[in-house]
């Protein structure tokens, strides 16, 4: 994998900020955007900036054929049997939100869930708890913070009707078993949801391979353009999911009193749609599929290698989660004793441009059972460098030896 | 924390001009009305201005950002109280300016802005400022026109000395430093005096004669 001609796909790498390159380490937020996929967002705005799926003028077959293509491409990224079952969403919250209403809970159903759930899998569980009365079962972790079978297996019973995980967290980096919790769930009747917004960008995440029922994911984490996320679902599943958001495109027909409903996933994405968004999701699969994402999976870990070594002994300094970096992919969480997570990123930021995240990264519900205010992160991608790393570790280091009270 | 006060100030003007700061400025003031109710600030601000600070100063002097850092509130009151004692003589000086046209007050020899003050007293930059001559007064209703190295207005002077022990003044108007009055009052020669309502004597004056010009403009 040649990081440095990866890098010059991106235009912001090539920008100074005050007079100093940008070493962004906040991936697991979003990732940064390479010239093939900007690229093909302003094809569909200079070429074909019309409605798809419903005009008949040239220029509307034009984008009904890329959103075609489109789709195609996504579904067979994901190792989708076919491509109506990939949903196009705004993100992966959506796509969470589409599962929880519209798979027919009703009261006394089960959802069970991790303990570091990211807050886009946990609110839409506690909002049906308190508007159908479904019964929500919270796996604990392990020590560590990583998966503890024992834990879910205990957890687990022929009651629960959806498994919903963050397959990836972002707290920590640590990925679930999802090919045994899978089986397991399977065996007590239970569906499956992976909430795949970590693991998508950075794993090999095949459906067919998994057999999962659903996953979501996040465009805007693996190259792709803002607000555009993915809701893959087994396709005798979504056919008979009621729709989430109703509307204009989710309808054959209508009568005053009455709807007849496009089959999946036209039913599920009501009104006006991304075009320019869906080639632009497209354009970054098939950026991910040219580098190689088991490469990728693979330069993270080297990179997060080194930068956990290289802070690990800094005075005061804990990681959440998995001191071996190979269990964190490409996430690190950490605290400084004593300094507050926002000033630990702002510092970083102004010192050398180093880009990171601070705070409860939308799991307050974890950093809340541990008495916790929340921590710094840093999530490396395919095109970040061990110059960076080791930048990011000297600075880091002056925080801890001049700032620490 | 107290940079609140100073950030409240500045931003608070900026983001009349610009909509960018209009969000910091609200921080701000969020923060010194916390503050002035005695309540710990809940906004980011304190601790994006200390950080922002630091930053700043860690990539090249990092011993140093360490004290700023561990020192931060201490600073931050030095700063404010500077600011502040800043500000109030800035004030003083502009309500001088306006009212004596001069920034150290009436008598006061303060040689920034004005010119004619400063060339009567010898008052250069760095000098200690010296008193006016006792016949300026700003308020005189006859205008003195006059300019350096012209023989007969440093005659004049003399004349005017004598006068001010009787209590006459004049309004001093130093052409070198206001080049204008030449166009703006017709001045074609100097010494010129002109009273009320336009009347003007030329040319230097015997004592009797200015006193009587004096009194017929009092």
């Amino acid at each position: 994998m040649d990081v440095e001609k990866i890098r010059q796909d991106f235009p912001v790498l090539q920008k100074k900020f005050g007079g100093k390159p940008l070493i962004y380490f906040d991936n697991a937020c979003q990732s940064l955007r390479p010239r093939q996929v900007i690229d093909e967002i302003n094809r569909y705005y200079n070429e074909f900036p019309a409605c798809g799926g419903r005009s008949m003028h040239k220029l509307g077959k034009r984008v009904t054929e890329e959103m075609i293509i489109a789709r195609a491409a996504v579904a067979k990224f994901f190792g989708a049997k076919k491509p109506e079952e990939i949903v196009f969403t705004r993100n992966t919250t959506e796509a969470i939100n589409l599962v929880a209403n519209s798979l027919g809970f009703k009261e006394g159903d089960v959802v069970l869930t991790t303990d570091k759930e990211h807050n886009s899998n946990l609110i839409p569980w506690q909002m049906l708890a308190n508007s159908k009365g479904i019964k929500r079962v919270i796996t604990k972790s392990g020590k560590d913070n990583t998966f503890s079978m024992e834990n879910f297996q205990k957890a687990m019973s022929k009651n629960v009707k959806l498994v919903s995980m963050v397959h990836t967290s972002n707290l920590d980096g640590t990925t679930i078993p999802a090919k045994e919790i899978i089986k397991i769930a399977h065996e007590n009747g239970a569906l499956v949801l992976l909430d795949a917004a970590q693991s998508a960008p950075h794993k090999d995440l095949n459906a067919k391979k998994l057999d999962v029922d659903f996953f979501a994911a996040s465009g805007h984490k693996m190259l792709g353009p803002s607000g555009m996320g993915i809701l893959y679902g087994k396709y005798n599943l979504l056919e008979n999911m009621t729709p989430f958001i109703t509307g204009g495109d989710t309808v054959i027909d209508t009568t005053y009193t009455s709807a007849k409903f496009e089959k999946p996933p036209a039913k599920f994405e009501a009104g006006l749609q991304d075009y320019a968004g869906m080639m632009g999701f497209a354009a970054a699969v098939q950026y991910l599929n040219n580098v190689g994402i088991e490469n990728i999976e693979r330069h993270e870990i080297e990179l997060n290698k080194k930068l956990t070594e290289g802070i690990i002994n800094l005075p005061g300094l804990s990681i959440i989660g998995p001191q071996d970096a190979s269990l964190r992919g490409g996430i690190t969480s950490f605290n400084i004793n004593g300094m507050d997570p926002h000033e630990i990123a702002m510092i970083m930021d102004q010192a050398a441009n180093i880009a990171i995240r601070s705070g409860a990264h939308c799991v307050h519900s974890w950093f809340n059972e541990h008495n916790m205010k929340g921590s710094a992160r840093s999530s490396l991608y395919l095109y970040n460098t061990k110059e960076e790393v080791d930048i990011f570790i000297e600075n880091l280091g002056k925080i801890v030896k001049f700032l620490k009270l | 924390m107290v940079l609140c006060l100073v950030a409240a100030v500045v931003l608070g003007i900026v983001s009349i001009f610009s909509a960018r700061y209009r969000t910091y400025a609200k921080e701000a003031f969020r923060c010194v009305f916390r503050m002035a109710t005695l309540r710990k600030c809940d906004t980011d601000f304190d601790r994006k201005l200390k950080s922002a600070v630091v930053g700043r100063l860690i990539a090249k002097w990092p011993k140093f950002a360490g004290f700023v850092y561990r020192q931060f509130e201490i600073i931050s009151w030095i700063f404010t109280i500077i600011f502040f004692v800043s500000l109030a003589y800035t004030g003083y000086s502009v309500y001088n300016l306006a009212v004596y046209n001069n920034c150290n007050g009436a008598g006061g020899g303060a040689c920034v802005f004005v010119q004619n003050a400063q060339n009567e007293t010898n008052c250069v930059a760095g000098d200690v400022p010296v008193s006016p001559p006792v016949y300026f007064d700003l308020n005189a209703s006859v205008m003195f026109f006059y300019r350096d190295g012209c023989q007969w207005c440093e005659k004049e002077k003399l004349v005017l000395v004598d006068l001010s022990k009787s209590g006459y003044a004049i309004n001093p108007m130093h052409i070198d430093a206001h080049p204008e009055y030449i166009k703006n009052y017709n001045i074609q020669v100097t010494p010129t005096f002109i009273g009320k309502n336009g009347t003007r004597l030329e040319g230097y004056q015997e004592e009797n004669v200015l006193k009587a010009f004096l009194d017929a403009n009092k």
